[in-house]
């Protein structure tokens, strides 16, 4: 049985102009020790789904339809007491700019072992500070640092003090959103070296978010495409980075920088659109493909199956196995 | 104005040292923080330059000195060969009009309380350029140069109905308005998505084709500047390490530091011609107390003698490519 | 499309979104609506005296009564001690308190805000200078200063009372803006006026006024309310402009004229008065904290 499965996924905000769809008919799953990448841009969802999975969405959002089985159990119909015993011990994040996140007057190790201690009373503080120094060497932080205020660290301490935090409980579920995003280029290789390192280690299961596809190729087993909202392409890293179907993965891919592209060589990518207008059928890719058809408009959504691990999900996609 | 064999904008051994202030009843102040350290190097008109380096590295201070948003403790800056270092009053105000900068956080870098109309047409203001109707048109113009159009819809907007990519765009029209010689984009991408920052890019070398504008692009990841940049400099800690064409900086770096940026890059942004240079050690060695090398600390290919004890300066590999490191040659 | 549009299409449209957020606020309104009735007091109160002499809150006496009276057709409220109607000189306390209240806030925060963002922008000597200034008023109780000088001088005039009081209260402004100033300062924005060009008064009026203006505002409505209070207590203690007729000086009146336990009806009006407005002025700032901060608005985006 796969560590997590979500089924038909939908999240909606409530604003000034009524109600927003955020998070549209996601369904996936992740298994133990894997590593599965939501990439898109912002604004598709990615990070409401990585809240909703901890039940951490805020007051004004509310979950339209879907299930999200964790070992087997159906997370939204648990208790907020029965989800509390849950969230850290099971499923642990990472937040966006979780390097804001350190109390600024508190040690960082104490910071830590609370985090260890709220979830396990029972356990005393010398316990709790020993755990830490364990973390801080699986995360690449040296001992000495331990005592330090979070003002006393750089950007990449900070950030691996976080995801030691995260990992205090030896949850099953790691959720990381944009983890490595606002750090210098070698401290992010670094970082994702170690996220790699551990994960391999305590075999946690990995969910994560970025706007940077390159990362997300990097750390991932699977990689899932979004966009405003929706679930695009769903397949393995190799599958998506050398055989993508969806117009937007390859969109994607294409403004990914790498070293073999210069500016001349260059494609040009449509410009991002907000909040349109569209009947219920039309894709909401429609107006930035540059693929588009007729039938994008007019006919009925549908998943195409092109083999056993890799989907697309687009009207205008020829091949694919048929549904079974 | 002479154009042809000037260089647009030539530093001369600029140097920028921080020092925290004395307070009157304060214990001694750290010590000073060396911002830059003699950086040199020049940008050819019409050229987009790369100042590719790490957070501290100092590219963001480069960037400010030029713009005079900072003081420069030695050396000088030339703009077309003239000097423009202790330049004041009208003189100043005439250069502000020739040189302008592009911001990092497009959430910050726009008044929120001025529409789209009154940011954009402000530096026609204070120059006083064109008549009412005039600067109309101006601002028109260039936002329909940042493909913000119709350009009319944006006139009374604000900046929070605005994306992140809508405001730099914003930005970069400021920046433009005044047809400046010269525009300093100070990582103009880095709080932007990856579709997102595509399209600046493309924007900014539209820019530059069309308008013959001069940009020296500051960022921290060599791959945007590969992409974007025809030459690049490499800067660690306020020194400059490697300097050359793009190509030349990515496929045959020289300084071990360049080495380590390309190496650190994500997997999938290299290609086949890639080596894994393996530069950096894992622990940094002690600093020592004396003058050294500036990467000897993280610099597997050091050795004890020459970078332990002695600063390198820049030597030319070529016309076009320089490096300041013993172990280069 | 006229090209003139911008600029006024802009603000129209600020406002109107402004209005709506201000509509959503249950304490605005509150407080917008209190205010609308003594707005129409202080317009009314010159109507009662064209109506009959006798309703002339000042000079004006009922020739058949020649002491207090309750409530009748005649007199709303019934009348004071020497006759005279307490619903016009309720009316013309209204117009009183706006005149004072408005005045000495607006001026206190002209003073404020302007000195609050020289010296947060210019800083150093500037800075040091003007705050030490600000400090020496800070200091001296307003009360105790115009009660020496109503004895050393005599009874003072009501503008020279609304003068001390914004003396004596812009400092407590100008640390605030000040303040405001500082942190909007490092604001990369104020950087790219600076490379555009833009000169220091440019800056300072352009940039940072329009941000910390409605910090002003909301200041102004505090400062409504702390001189209407002052200048209530000084006519109540006798050292008011005895040329006008404010509700502090009624309540003077009352206390005076040993009236306080038996005239309820012109005791009660001007001390409800004079709490309702000070509270209406408050709701009225806290609405108007919440439409000009744009932060403070409750508006979700989806990530």
């Amino acid at each position: 049985m796969a560590l997590l499965e979500v089924d038909n996924l939908s999240i909606g905000y409530y604003g000034r102009n009524g109600l927003t769809t955020a998070v549209d008919s996601v369904s996936f799953t992740l298994d133990r020790g894997k590593t599965l990448g939501f990439v898109g841009e912002s604004g598709c969802g990615k990070t409401t789904i990585g809240m909703a999975l901890l039940r951490l969405l805020p007051e004004n959002a509310s979950v339209l339809s879907g299930k999200i089985l964790f070992e087997g159990q159906d997370l939204l119909e648990l208790s907020p007491n029965d989800m509390r015993k849950i969230r850290w011990k099971k499923i642990a994040m990472i937040f966006q700019a979780a390097m804001n996140a350190l109390n600024p007057v508190q040690r960082v190790d104490n910071q830590i072992a609370e985090a260890l201690l709220t979830h396990d009373p029972g356990l005393d503080k010398q316990a709790a500070l020993k755990k830490t120094a364990e973390l801080y060497d699986m995360v690449g932080i040296p001992k000495n640092r331990l005592r330090d205020y979070p003002h006393q660290y750089s950007g990449g301490m900070k950030q691996r003090a976080i995801i030691a935090m995260a990992l205090v409980c030896q949850p099953v579920l790691l959720i990381a959103d944009e983890p490595t995003t606002a750090l210098d280029v070698i401290v992010q290789d670094q970082i994702l070296k170690e996220i790699r390192n551990f994960q391999k280690k305590l075999n946690i299961a990995m969910v994560f978010i970025s706007h940077d596809i390159s990362v997300v190729a990097d750390v991932c087993h699977n990689i899932a495409v979004m966009y405003d909202g929706w679930m695009v392409e769903f397949g393995s890293r190799e599958e998506i980075l050398s055989s993508p179907a969806h117009p937007y993965t390859k969109m994607l891919l294409a403004s990914n920088l790498t070293l073999k592209v210069g500016m001349h060589t260059s494609t040009s990518i449509p410009e991002p659109i907000i909040h349109i207008e569209r009947s219920p059928d039309q894709c909401p890719f429609y107006h930035r493909c540059p693929e588009h058809a007729e039938q994008c408009r007019t006919d009925s959504y549908k998943w195409v199956t092109l083999s056993s691990s890799h989907r697309v999900f687009c009207k205008n996609v020829t091949g694919g196995l048929e549904p079974e | 104005m002479n154009h042809t064999s000037q260089p647009v904008i030539k530093m001369d051994r600029i140097s920028k040292i921080y020092r925290p202030k004395r307070s009157l009843f304060g214990s001694k102040p750290a010590d000073k923080i060396v911002a830059l350290n003699e950086v040199s190097f020049q940008i050819n008109r019409g050229e987009i330059f790369g100042l590719v380096g790490e957070s501290g590295s100092g590219k963001t201070t480069a960037g400010r000195l030029m713009v005079k948003l900072e003081k420069a403790d030695k050396g000088r800056v030339f703009l077309d060969g003239q000097d423009m270092t202790r330049i004041r009053g009208n003189m100043l105000k005439a250069f502000r009009a020739r040189i302008q900068m592009i911001f990092q956080d497009p959430y910050q870098s726009l008044n929120p309380q001025l529409s789209i109309y009154d940011t954009v047409v402000e530096p026609l203001i204070v120059h006083h350029r064109g008549d009412h109707n005039g600067r109309i048109e101006k601002v028109a113009q260039v936002l329909s140069a940042v493909r913000l159009t119709p350009a009319e819809d944006f006139f009374p907007r604000y900046a929070h109905e605005l994306s992140g990519g809508q405001r730099q765009r914003v930005a970069i029209s400021r920046a433009m308005v005044l047809n400046p010689d010269f525009i300093v984009a100070d990582e103009p991408t880095s709080m932007l998505d990856a579709t997102t920052s595509y399209q600046i890019f493309s924007i900014i070398s539209a820019l530059r084709d069309q308008y013959h504008v001069t940009f020296l692009f500051i960022t921290h990841s060599l791959a945007a500047a590969n992409f974007l940049c025809d030459r690049i400099a490499v800067i660690y800690r306020g020194y400059l390490v490697e300097m050359g064409l793009a190509r030349q900086i990515i496929r045959h770096p020289t300084h071990p530091y360049t080495m380590a940026l390309l190496d650190a890059l994500p997997v999938y942004c290299k290609d086949a011609s890639c080596k894994f240079h393996n530069t950096l050690l894992k622990t940094p060695r002690e600093m020592p107390n004396h003058d050294h090398c500036p990467f000897f600390p993280r610099c597997r290919r050091a050795d004890l003698d020459q970078c332990a004890n002695e600063r390198p300066t820049m030597l030319h590999l070529s016309d076009t490519h320089s490096v300041a490191c013993f172990k280069a040659v | 499309m006229d090209k003139r549009i911008p600029k006024k299409h802009a603000r129209a449209k600020r406002l109107l979104s402004g209005w709506a957020v201000f509509r959503d606020n249950l304490l605005g309104k509150i407080g917008l609506v209190f205010l609308t009735v003594f707005a129409l007091m202080a317009i009314g109160s010159f109507i009662p005296p064209h109506i009959d002499p006798m309703y002339h809150p000042m000079t004006g006496v009922d020739p058949q009564i020649y002491d207090s009276t309750g409530p009748s057709l005649k007199h709303w409220l019934g009348t004071d001690f020497m006759g005279r109607d307490i619903f016009s000189q309720l009316l013309a306390g209204a117009r009183i308190a706006f005149m004072v209240g408005v005045s000495a806030a607006f001026m206190s925060i002209f003073l404020g805000t302007i000195i609050g963002m020289i010296s947060g922008y210019m800083g150093r000597w500037t800075d040091t200078l003007l705050m030490r200034i600000a400090d020496i008023f800070m200091v001296l109780p307003v009360l105790l200063v115009i009660l020496i000088l109503a004895s050393l001088f005599g009874q003072l005039n009501i503008w020279i009372i609304v003068f001390i009081i914004s003396i004596f209260k812009w400092p407590g402004v100008a640390r605030v803006i000040r303040a405001q100033t500082l942190s909007l300062k490092e604001r990369p924005f104020i950087d790219a006026a600076r490379v555009v060009g833009a000169s220091h008064l440019r800056i300072i009026f352009r940039h940072i006024m329009p941000n910390v203006l409605p910090l002003s505002f909301l200041y102004m409505t505090f400062m409504v309310t702390y001189a209407i209070i002052v200048e209530a207590a000084l006519a109540f203690l006798g050292f008011g402009d005895p040329g006008t007729v404010s509700w502090g000086m009624m309540l003077q009146w009352v206390w005076k004229t040993g009236h306080m336990f038996k005239a309820p009806y012109w005791l009660l009006p001007p001390g409800l008065c004079i709490s309702l407005i000070t509270l209406s002025f408050y709701m009225l700032g806290r609405a108007m904290d919440d439409v000009l901060d744009p932060r403070l608005r409750k508006e979700k985006t989806v990530v």
